[in-house]
């Protein structure tokens, strides 16, 4: 019988009970945890995003002093009339201004623009990045 | 569009749950090949999980043109190229001239239940053999690729995959066969 004859007799008839036992035998099992291992080996090869400051960044600050500046207009004319350069010097002193005001008042307007503070950088819904840069002023 | 295009698409895009829904697929299979081929436990793993780091890192470069399951045992096998020096070497050096006579159709499903003894014997057989036959037997009888296919994951000639599964798999015959015989 030739080498090629030999071949085939081996593989027509001879290999159905390998073959069987090949299609019985499966691929080994993995060690436990291993795509948790090899996911967590991964994510860190993930480049942050590129930190860029954008003009939106800065709208919670535009709005934050806005009303500061408005509050402050508010307060030195409850201050009384100043017509000089002194007067309007010394209308910023600060134990004027906060006599022109009461307590609560006060309380009631630095909570205001606290929560206004905190929750600007969160009111850019859809964007995947936070103003992590404005967070960390007030944390 | 297959399913698993789209987790490519998406994974190419840096979508990681696509990437890992594709290691999932693929781990066990991966994980097989260099199991059967290193010496240890760790070892395999590290190199499977090498494999998908890489194919992570490189996924841009996966054009599509081939299976994707090929591209990754290709990554495999390369890597295992680097670790077993001998390896690509004992496979090149396999004489394709006897390779006439092989078959390409995969293996047919049998009904007929086989005692897993059998089994675990011919796991060990496998595990016997020279580390470029188990390399081609696990490829082709395990992972399920044609020979056109493991001619390209493990970069030979079309006659020397033929050629080295058929000498593994008498290799094999044997082995079991003297085993069984000595029971």
């Amino acid at each position: 019988m030739s080498d090629f004859e030999m071949q085939h007799d081996y593989n027509d008839h001879n290999d159905d009970q390998l073959n069987q036992l090949f299609e019985q035998l499966g691929p080994d099992a993995l060690p436990a945890g291993f795509i948790g291992r090899t996911m967590t080996s991964i994510r860190p090869t993930i480049e942050p995003e590129p930190f860029r400051i954008q003009w939106l960044d800065f709208v919670p600050a535009f709005v934050v002093a806005a009303m500061g500046a408005l509050l402050l207009f508010i307060w030195l004319g409850a201050a009384g009339a100043h017509t000089s350069f002194e007067q309007s010097f010394n209308a910023w002193r600060l134990d004027q201004v906060l006599g022109s005001i009461s307590d609560v008042q006060m309380v009631i307007l630095c909570g205001a623009i606290g929560m206004l503070w905190v929750i600007m950088p969160y009111m850019r819904s859809g964007s995947k990045r936070r103003n992590v840069w404005f967070l960390s002023l007030v944390q | 569009m297959t399913a698993e295009k789209i987790l490519i698409k998406r994974a190419k895009g840096g979508d990681t749950r696509a990437f890992e829904a594709l290691v999932n697929h693929h781990a066990r299979y991966v994980f097989t090949l260099t199991n059967r081929l290193l010496p240890n436990t760790q070892e395999a793993e590290d190199l499977a999980q090498e494999t998908f780091i890489r194919a992570w890192q490189n996924l841009a470069k996966f054009r599509g043109d081939a299976q994707f399951r090929t591209w990754l045992y290709r990554i495999a096998t390369n890597l295992c190229y680097n670790r077993l020096p001998n390896l690509k070497r004992d496979l090149a050096a396999v004489d394709p001239d006897d390779s006439v006579g092989l078959s390409d159709q995969t293996p047919r499903i049998e009904t007929q239940m086989i005692r897993n003894e059998a089994v675990v014997e011919l796991s060990d057989a496998i595990n016997t053999l020279p580390e470029s036959y188990r390399l081609l037997i696990v490829l082709r009888h395990v992972n399920e690729l044609s020979y056109q296919e493991i001619a390209q994951v493990t970069d030979l000639p079309l006659g020397t995959v033929k050629t080295g599964i058929f000498r593994a798999r008498k290799m094999l015959k044997d082995r079991l066969e003297s085993a069984w015989v000595s029971k």
